[in-house]
């Protein structure tokens, strides 16, 4: 078979869709990763063919900073906002919408050369990303099944949605309607790889998936894998953050603050460029630049991250302690699942008193680290990417 | 269970590792692929998690040359020769040993840092590739179990038969004495391409992996013939020009293009190479017919395995080039051996379907 997997881009979107394709690869079944030239560089690291479909030209730098802006400063939403959409005011709405449009945005940029593309290398199955929406309509238009790839917690969200649903914004009616297809919401099958215990929506016709950690290709960095003599704290911000320049970085300065304080090393696993907007750093805290997560955290105590899918799940599957400073409403639901897994903390930021605590809790009590052990062991009990290429192959072998 | 997957060759050893190396990864194992610096780049564009051992063998630009012309300088061998390796001459038996030591020598300067990482990592198997022997001495010294992968060459080459002093002298150094068995082997090759050489070995199908990259805008109107010829030199002009005077549209592809051949031979009736296994797998796996015009012993072995297919036609002689072009656009025999070919690599069993035969 030829199976398509489509990307609108951005690396927390094309990571978690890389075991699923690797899986059917190695199944034999011919692959393809699509999207934006902008990420062509994160699809070629991958190892996988790809295409490059579409610029971004209604995505621009100033639309995108409008919607990082209303990400970052939204008050706290109720942790398990995601499960109860109606129940969010008209403000909140609003924000959710202003982020769909920013997705369908993106999937209108590239669904004309996807297309194209599609009808030319003919794939018997389509596997988006599920903020992707231009390959779900690449599937309707060549007639074949669309798999929805979720990414975690958060990418459970149905931002296609006039909020709070249940029919779809006009703008993502209309990415269908250019086509003359009818307008889908839903998909053939839902790959999920995040745990049962962790998900607060359940997509339909879920397929569980083991998480399998892709975070880049790289290597464990020097001097990690000797005994530690001290506990050891990793601090991330993951990309979304730092591509955010609005909400700054500073929660995490002082996080690393007081790792450094209670005497424990710390690792910033964040892009040289952020780090050095941090200023001079305490002697025992190390900055890695370019390490993927999955090679560093097995060798640290506990992570202190902004709450994104990737980190978190990442963090998971290694029975790593979580401390999450959410920033956004995506976040606050993130770090509810960390609290409510019980495999560690989420604080919205307000004093350093609070943060210092927060680490301090996280390293002392030993719950969070026996959850963690707890919450990886559920992992590694779910389908491994192999064993569900396999049933989906089958699925569609069979109609 | 950890895996370490070591690669002591360039990419023409690195892309038929790597599906088996993800297989391991999408089953839920933890994977290592291991390579000298000088992979460093290829090894990063595999997606997976690295570790780099060794710099890599230093040789002179002199050395390189000599030791490509001499590779390349052979006259032709006959196609058969694994199976009677006794009738070989002198002179041919002085070129393997020659190509031996240089193996030995390119195993020797990783061995060091890939014994230093199993003692480390501890890995539950090790699966290396032909040249990468201290992969066999880490397992030996750690009690880890270890296959060799030999990516279609059906493990022809022997370096522990061609340079037996110098292999010994290496486990030596690591106070080991020569295995008296051979090696477990992971191999690719189709049955359709034994010649009566083959050792017994865990069967795989060839999942095509030339790199990531995109494919040229392509499509097809007139038949394409693609010539393509590695690190072999250049003795395929005549080849473009034949193709080009059959009517058919000529697509050059070399190393420097960067363009994954897997991604190009869909839009193309035939194509032409030097006889690197790499490359006629991956034609093989894609039905597509091919002009082999070798010059090298182990690629005249090749090249003489894919001839007996029938999706084939084999030259020593460039020559002859322009006749073989031809036959091969004008035979339909040629495609449906071609297609009969790719079957049969489509009935062995996928790298998914190894991984629990290799981790028992």
């Amino acid at each position: 078979m030829r199976i398509l997997f489509t990307v609108f881009g951005s690396r927390p979107h094309i990571y978690p869709l890389v075991p699923l394709a690797w899986a059917f690869r190695t199944a034999g079944h011919d692959v393809r990763l699509a999207g934006p030239p902008l990420w062509a560089t994160e699809m070629a690291c991958t190892g996988l063919p790809f295409a490059q479909v579409g610029g971004c030209p209604a995505v621009t730098p100033m639309v995108r900073d409008e919607v990082a802006g209303a990400m970052f400063t939204q008050q706290p939403w109720p942790a398990d906002w995601t499960a109860h959409v109606g129940s969010l005011t008209a403000r909140q709405w609003a924000y959710l919408e202003s982020v769909g449009r920013y997705l369908v945005a993106a999937a209108a940029a590239m669904v004309d050369e996807l297309v194209a593309f599609a009808r030319r290398w003919r794939p018997d199955l389509v596997v988006y990303d599920s903020f992707s929406y231009a390959g779900r309509v690449v599937a309707e238009v060549l007639g074949v099944p669309a798999v929805r790839h979720l990414s975690g917690p958060d990418s459970a969200q149905r931002l296609e949605l006039a909020q709070p649903g249940p029919h779809p914004l006009a703008e993502y009616r209309a990415l269908f309607e250019r086509f003359g297809v009818p307008v889908m919401l839903d998909a053939h099958a839902a790959v999920d790889p995040t745990p049962p215990s962790m998900r607060l929506v359940v997509p339909e016709r879920l397929r569980q998936m083991r998480y399998i950690p892709y975070n880049g290709p790289g290597c464990t960095p020097q001097g990690l894998t000797t005994r530690r003599k001290r506990p050891r704290v990793c601090v991330t911000w993951g990309h979304t953050n730092a591509l955010a320049a609005i909400a700054g970085t500073w929660p995490f300065r002082v996080a690393i603050d007081a790792i450094a304080a209670q005497g424990m090393d710390c690792l910033i696993a964040a892009p040289t460029a952020e780090v050095d907007k941090l200023g001079a750093l305490p002697e025992s805290v190390r900055a890695l630049s370019a390490a993927p997560l999955h090679l560093v955290l097995p060798y640290c105590d506990g992570i202190v991250h902004q709450g994104g899918d990737g980190t978190a799940l990442t963090a998971a599957a290694a029975a790593v302690p979580q401390l999450v400073i959410p920033a956004s409403p995506e976040a606050d639901m993130v770090g509810g699942r960390i609290v409510a897994t019980g495999v560690g903390i989420a604080v919205r930021y307000d004093t350093a008193a609070t943060v210092a605590d927060a680490v301090r809790r996280l390293l002392s009590d030993v719950a969070y680290r026996e959850e963690a052990v707890r919450l990886r062991a559920e992992i590694e009990s779910q389908p491994v990417p192999a064993v569900v290429a396999s049933a989906v192959a089958a699925d569609l072998a069979n109609g | 269970m950890r895996v370490l997957v070591a690669v002591a060759g360039g990419q023409s050893h690195l892309f038929p590792l790597v599906p088996l190396a993800w297989a391991f990864r999408v089953s839920g194992h933890d994977v290592r692929l291991a390579g000298t610096m000088r992979s460093a780049e290829a090894m990063a564009h595999t997606g997976l998690s690295t570790v780099t051992v060794g710099s890599g063998l230093k040789m002179t630009r002199a050395e390189r040359e000599e030791l490509l012309s001499t590779a390349y300088g052979q006259p032709p061998w006959p196609p058969a020769w694994p199976v009677h390796p006794q009738r070989l001459t002198s002179g041919q038996n002085r070129y393997l040993a020659g190509f031996g030591r240089y193996s030995v020598a390119v195993a020797d300067a990783m061995a060091s840092d890939l014994v230093a990482f199993t003692k480390h990592w501890r890995p539950d198997l090790i699966v290396h590739d032909t040249l990468a022997l201290g992969a066999r001495i880490a397992a030996t010294l750690t009690g880890v179990p270890c296959v060799r992968y030999t990516h279609g060459t059906q493990d022809v080459f022997r370096v522990e038969d061609y340079a037996p002093a110098e292999h010994a002298a290496l486990f030596h150094r690591f106070g080991l004495r020569t295995p008296t068995t051979p090696p477990s082997c992971v191999d690719t090759m189709p049955p359709s391409m034994f010649i009566g050489a083959e050792r017994p070995c865990v069967d795989m199908r060839w999942i095509v992996h030339n790199g990531p990259g995109t494919a040229p805008p392509l499509s097809a109107k007139r038949p394409r013939v693609c010539v393509t010829w590695a690190a072999a030199g250049n003795p395929y002009r005549r080849a473009v020009e034949a193709a080009a005077t059959a009517g058919a549209d000529v697509l050059t592809l070399t190393a420097a293009d960067q363009v994954p051949l897997h991604l190009v031979l869909p839009y193309c009736d035939a194509v032409v190479h030097h006889g690197g296994e790499g490359t006629g797998m991956t034609a093989a796996a894609m039905g597509v017919p091919q002009l082999v015009i070798t010059r090298e012993p182990l690629d005249d072995q090749f090249g003489g395995r894919l001839a007996r297919t029938g999706a084939a036609i084999h030259l020593t002689d460039s020559r002859d080039t322009a006749a073989a072009v031809e036959k091969l656009l004008s035979d339909p025999g040629y495609q449906e051996a071609a297609v009969r070919l790719r079957e049969d690599i489509e009935r062995q069993p996928t790298p998914l379907d190894v991984v629990p035969r290799l981790l028992g």
